[in-house]
């Protein structure tokens, strides 16, 4: 869902420390995506901030929220204070000053900054159109979720990609080729923003290793979020940490360059919609007609759900993409295919292959909701609570058998020893079974050693006795 | 037996289609059904079941291309336009007192309607009480059942809709039980309607789901009593027409039959509810019944207090609320009826409610193929509107083919959205409104400290630029004729 | 196994933990009536607020990506959708742009093609909004303004409710939607009643807050204040009658009316909390807070009118009610007591 990735970066950059952070703010394109991930009381404080030269007293921030929603206020402040943005003295509050005047910038222009992209002033000679773009990112970013798949569409992603999802640990190496981890298989049921994202967040990690800049990274980032489709850019605005990465973003899919020495550069629709909310992959025919009429409601999320899941547990799936398809393969047992639809039925066995291959039932079910057709999305449980149950069952089905290590104590002589040592070792709460007509416990591996000495204790105590 | 079977030789012989009752004819099975049906067939001259039958797919047809997105598009937009209303200025019983009789008898177990009748009568009942209040905020309602044979109360005539939502949600749980009697509930509701004063309509609206009406005593006695009381009534059925509640409204509303109808579908039971929402229009005869008055009215300040205080209508303690002029004392919402001195309270916004059914907006017309290239956005919303070569014709009967409707008054077109949108929720036209003149409009003139004043004046657009303006005209609607004007024909002329 | 019972749980996180995400769509409506702005001309010059008007627009679609704004102007002689035009954004910027590299006007610079510092939704904004209302203002005829003193703020208003009520209910997009209107006002300006408060209605009916921010010295419109109030809007008034100044609108902007529809409930509303909501009596044209109501065309009047007929629908009362009206409570005869 939209809010994973957000959450996902706002961890991220919550984690960075102070400096960092103000040298990130010096770009009004980072200052403008940063304040779009804040939440909505924030962005409302910081809007009243802007053009203030004086700082806020906290009481005049008290009185504007009502009573009922105190910790609502709370957390906003909490999260401004962590990513630096506020800094709270006794009485009052100050805004970054960096953040402040950056952010501004933004909203009032006329600064020759350079961090929105500078878009080429000559003409292309090899243009190429939204739709081309489009496919070709399509193209490229199935490419890779194929490949983690497992279906062979011919191709395999570069080195870089490669590596990248080595340690990401998206995938681990196998026998000479890479094999798919229970993390990819979560990763494979996200949302392409979140997908995205968790890629340029493994970046950002590598980048620290590879001695890049990652304040550059985010900027450039960033940058990539407030760009135009459809637009050529030049490289010329680019550092040299950012035209080394232009290249590993090419083979995601995220920008488009005609070959690796071309000046320019176009951003496809993966980036334009990095810091949105709209689905940033449709079919080719779907983002043809956004891209064609220019309306306000094209251009929020137009629902891409195509499931439909039925009380019965038959799913029918309108989708032609194979990846798609492979991907419901995970945990759905499919039976028909149609040109337009698959058909299928979630049962036991689907279901514990997708639990058995590391996938969660709220995975699934997460997956299975965001994806519902428009029409399951009007009623009053997106899915059926019956399926939703059952998935759940099916999973803690999976966990009939607990296995502990552990250490069997037989033979004893008599009763009375087998009492003594087994009150000890529950005394000790380290029992985990025992049969008291067969004289057996099973005590815990690190209990045994004491449950050992006691018995060599009370052995000798007893020979000593008898003595 | 022998007269079908010539009436079916002759079909054989293969005439053509010739007329209604021949046509009739034509799809149906021979039955041998006897005399009996040519005598069924000469009573009204073509009943339902026999006409040609209707295929619903008929009406899906594919264009050249093949694609069926043309008529789909032509049968949504066809769905949304709604009935045209009149929009004759009528006079209009504006202050309203209205009894709502839901029927909780044996016959509402069916579920014919979903879930089950009674539970989707409530449910529109609550909806209805909503918009009864948003379109008539100045009126009371009350509502009674009737159920084993007696008539109950539900919620007293009152004008809070909170109150009788409430009170509509906990009979939700009463199960409907025996019979109901239409005499017992009509004479509790003329009970409930009596005191109240000639200016206000006295109204009732019946939702009958039985066939029957259990009666302690002659139920002519009880309407002849409503008619000379001038309550008048209308009835919604559920199952099928029953002759008393035609004679109900047909002698409640002098002699006029369109006030009782009977559910086709879920719909159409939505639209009759709808109906009632609207003021009834007064006739000739009912002008007499309610003259025309002056009505005490009282508009309270709002308060805002420091501390809670008790007020007078809920016994709630409440921080602010209005104080009744004449009394002093704190009610806690409007519009009441103020609980010491029995004055009316009211805002002059709610006043403001009910003038666009004084003043209604003129329906729009369909623009005709060779006028539609004179827009390309619709007025109201910018929206592109398909482009429509000067002589094509209508491939739909009942679709409008340009997608266009235009104002009679200033010629602007829009499309059907703005069109639903300008008749059921804004009541202006937008076209009007956005070039400064309009037919009907109130010249406000501000004062140093007081709030405006208001006057009523009708404004043509006036080629030379100088206004000229006339009082309004509120007609009165002639029974047996149609619209007239009021007493006398000649319009005084306004004094400044 | 009541902790697996899906049926209430909902995937979403509740509502008290995060706020409703939606985009917004703001509908401005914008004083367009050159003799009021003359007015204030010492105050606030047009060009400035124009600018603030415009950091405003840009604060707006900062705040969320989808957020979209719809932008109306408005004079004497009628009202107008500034932006989205009606060609399509693409079109009219680079007619803009033609039309600019062509002539420079009044000092004001050329924008030079390479200024790529703003980011590009605001600017293709921007450019058009700026293009439109100074085309408007400037292709008014002064002195026909001034002579008029009608006002075609209800024009505004329908139009703006047109336009969301097909952008946003129509089309069933997840966007909320909300008017801010941005009047000046001047001292004679008469408003249609009717047609206003039906506007208002139709923005309660549909949830839609309405906001205003009055500029200038001119007297309060008093349903102008109402309308805030049932629709759960701001009302600001900063002009100098107030002891506020009007020059520092792009702060006041953005800091009281800045808030989304989904924020509001959480929020005080810096708006008026004072508002009147009294009559005037058509006779004797004083606010009245007991009066008579014409039970035909509803005007209200203060006493009862002398010749007997309605002032507005010349409805004739007969003698007999009005008798009714003028009767004193009777008092009932005590009946003696008598002690035995």
């Amino acid at each position: 869902m939209t809010s994973q990735f957000k959450n996902s970066i706002n961890d991220y950059l919550e984690g960075l420390p102070e400096a960092v952070l103000t040298r990130l703010y010096q770009s009004p394109a980072t200052c403008l995506a940063v304040f779009r991930l804040l939440p909505a009381l924030a962005r409302t404080l910081i809007m009243g901030m802007i053009f203030n030269p004086d700082p806020i007293a906290v009481a005049d921030v008290d009185a504007l929220v009502k009573p009922s929603s105190q910790r609502l206020k709370l957390e906003t402040q909490k999260k401004l204070r962590l990513l630096h943005i506020f800094t709270e003295t006794q009485a009052h509050i100050i805004i970054n000053p960096t953040f402040k005047k950056n952010l501004r910038a933004a909203l009032v222009g006329g600064d020759q900054n350079i961090s929105f992209g500078v878009p080429c002033d000559t003409e292309d000679k090899h243009k190429v159109d939204v739709a081309f773009l489009d496919a070709h990112a399509v193209s490229q970013w199935e490419m890779i979720l194929h490949f983690m798949v497992g279906t062979s569409i011919g191709r395999t992603p570069s080195d870089g990609v490669l590596n990248l999802l080595k340690h990401s640990g998206l995938m681990e190496p196998e026998r000479g080729g890479l094999r798919i981890t229970n993390a990819g298989f979560q990763f494979l049921l996200q949302d392409v923003n979140a997908q995205i994202w968790t890629l340029l967040l493994q970046y950002l990690n590598m980048s620290e290793y590879l001695q890049m800049d990652p304040v550059d990274v985010l900027n450039f980032i960033f940058m990539l979020g407030s760009l135009e489709l459809g637009q050529d850019y030049s490289l010329s605005a680019l550092s040299e940490t950012q035209k080394h990465m232009l290249e590993d973003l090419r083979d995601y899919g995220i920008v488009y360059q005609r070959k690796a020495s071309s000046r320019r550069f176009y951003p496809t629709r993966l980036a334009t919609t990095l810091t949105s909310e709209t689905a940033a992959l449709r079919t080719a025919s779907q983002s043809m007609e956004a891209a064609t009429q220019d309306t306000i409601s094209s251009s929020v999320a137009a629902d891409s759900g195509f499931i439909i899941l039925e009380t019965n547990f038959r799913l029918y799936a309108y989708t032609e993409s194979p990846l798609q398809i492979a991907v419901l393969n995970l945990f759905v047992n499919l039976k028909t295919r149609f040109a337009n639809m698959v058909t299928g039925q979630i049962n036991r066995d689907s279901v514990r292959f997708a639990l058995s291959n590391g996938i969660t039932a709220e995975q699934i079910i997460t997956y299975l909701s965001v994806h519902a057709h428009p029409r399951m999305k009007g009623m009053e449980h997106v899915l059926p609570p019956t399926v939703v149950d059952q998935i759940k069952l099916w999973q803690l089905e999976m966990d009939r058998i607990r296995a502990t290590d552990g250490y069997l104590f037989s033979e004893f002589k008599n009763f009375d020893e087998y009492k003594d040592v087994s009150t000890y070792a529950k005394e000790l709460g380290v029992l985990l079974y025992e049969n008291p007509g067969k004289r057996k416990f099973v005590s815990t591996l690190a209990g045994s050693q004491q449950i050992v000495e006691f018995v060599k204790r009370r052995n000798q105590k007893h020979r000593s006795s008898a003595n | 037996m022998d007269d079908s079977d010539d009436d079916y030789i002759e079909n054989i012989s293969g005439d053509e289609y010739q007329g209604a009752p021949r046509r009739s004819r034509r799809n149906q099975a021979p039955k041998g059904a006897g005399g009996s049906v040519e005598n069924m067939k000469m009573a009204n001259g073509g009943y339902s079941w026999e006409d040609e039958y209707h295929r619903s797919w008929d009406v899906v047809q594919e264009d050249e291309g093949g694609s069926l997105a043309g008529s789909v598009a032509g049968l949504v937009e066809a769905r949304k336009k709604r009935h045209i209303k009149d929009a004759t200025p009528f006079q209009r019983g504006i202050i309203r007192n209205l009894i709502l009789v839901l029927d909780f008898s044996f016959a509402m177990k069916e579920s014919d309607l979903r879930p089950n009748r009674y539970q989707f009568v409530i449910n529109h009942a609550i909806e209805f009480v909503t918009n009864f209040f948003d379109q008539n905020p100045i009126s009371q309602l009350g509502i009674l059942g009737m159920r084993n044979g007696q008539a109950i109360s539900i919620s007293t005539l009152g004008s809070n809709p909170n109150d009788h939502i409430n009170a509509l949600t906990a009979a939700k749980k009463l199960e409907p039980q025996g019979d109901p009697s239409l005499q017992n509930a009509l004479e509790m509701a003329r009970g409930l309607l009596f005191h109240v004063p000639s200016h206000c309509t006295k109204e009732v609206l019946v939702v009958l789901g039985a066939l029957l009406s259990a009666d302690p005593g002659d139920i002519h006695v009880t309407i002849d009593k409503l008619v000379i009381d001038k309550v008048r009534a209308r009835v919604i059925g559920l199952a099928a027409q029953v002759a008393i509640c035609k004679e109900l409204c047909v002698k409640t509303n002098f002699g006029d039959a369109s006030y009782y109808g009977v559910v086709l579908n879920e719909q159409h039971f939505q639209e009759l509810m709808d109906e009632a929402t609207t003021p009834l229009a007064e006739s000739q005869q009912s002008q007499s019944a309610n003259p025309a008055s002056l009505v005490l009215m009282g508009f309270p300040s709002k308060v805002s207090e420091a501390a809670p205080s008790l007020s007078a209508s809920d016994a709630a303690l409440t921080q602010g609320g209005y104080v009744c002029p004449q009394c002093k004392v704190k009610v806690s919402s409007l519009p009441t009826v103020c609980p010491c001195c029995g004055l009316t309270l009211i805002l002059s916004t709610h006043l403001a409610r009910s003038y666009h059914h004084l003043f209604p907006l003129a329906p729009f017309i369909e623009v005709p193929c060779k006028n539609a290239h004179k827009s390309e956005f619709c007025a109201g919303c910018q929206s592109k509107f398909p482009v429509v070569a000067r002589d094509a014709k209508n491939i739909q009967a009942d679709g409008s083919m340009t997608s266009r409707y235009e104002c009679p008054t200033c010629h602007s077109h829009f499309c059907i959205d703005c069109d639903v949108f300008c008749h059921e929720i804004l009541h202006n036209c937008i076209g009007c409104q956005a070039r400064s003149y309009s037919l009907y409009q109130v010249v406000v003139t501000k004062h140093k400290d007081a709030a405006p004043s208001l006057k009523l004046v009708m404004k043509r657009p006036d080629p030379d630029g100088e206004e000229s303006s006339r009082p309004v005209k509120v007609r009165v609607v002639n029974d047996n004729e149609g619209p007239a004007w009021n007493e006398g024909g000649q319009a005084p002329t306004w004094g400044e | 196994m009541n902790a697996i019972d899906g049926t209430s749980r909902q995937l979403k996180d509740t509502e008290d933990q995060t706020l409703d995400d939606t985009p917004s769509l703001l509908s401005i409506i914008i004083d367009a009536h050159v003799p009021s702005w003359e007015e204030i001309k010492s105050q606030i010059s047009i060009s400035e607020a124009v600018a603030s008007i415009l950091v405003f627009i840009n604060a707006h679609l900062a705040l969320h990506n989808s957020n979209s704004v719809n932008v109306i102007g408005y004079n004497a002689s009628g009202a107008r959708i500034l932006y989205p035009p009606k060609s399509g954004v693409e079109s009219t910027r680079s007619k803009e742009r033609e039309e600019r590299s062509e002539s420079v006007s009044d000092g004001e610079q050329a924008p030079s093609k390479k200024d790529h510092s703003m980011y590009r939704q605001f600017k293709t904004v921007d450019e058009v909004v700026q293009t439109e209302l100074w085309n408007m203002l400037n292709h008014t005829n002064y002195v026909e303004e001034e002579k008029q003193h009608n006002s075609a703020i209800s024009g505004a208003l329908s139009l703006a409710l047109g336009f969301i009520n097909k952008h946003v209910f129509v089309d069933e997009s997840r966007m909320r939607a909300r008017i801010l209107l941005l009047t000046v006002g001047h001292k004679n300006e008469t408003i249609q009643y009717i047609p206003t408060m039906n506007c208002i209605f139709a923005a309660q009916k549909l949830k839609i807050p309405v906001d205003v921010c009055k500029l200038g010295p001119g007297s309060d419109q008093v349903f102008l204040q109402q309308a805030c109030d049932s629709t759960h809007g701001i009302y600001m008034d900063i002009s100098e009658k107030n002891s506020k100044t009007p020059k520092g609108l792009v702060q006041y902007l953005l800091s009281g009316f800045i808030s989304d529809p989904s924020l509001r409930p959480h929020i005080v509303l810096p708006t008026q909390s004072n508002v009147d909501f009294r009559a005037a009596c058509f006779l004797t044209k004083q606010v009245v807070d007991i009066g008579y109501v014409c039970s035909v065309c509803l005007c209200i009047m203060s006493q009862i009118p002398s010749n007997r007929r309605c002032p507005t629908c010349d409805t004739t009362y007969s003698e007999k009610t009005l008798a009714g009206l003028g009767r004193k409570p009777l008092k009932k005869k005590k009946k003696k007591v008598v002690k035995p």
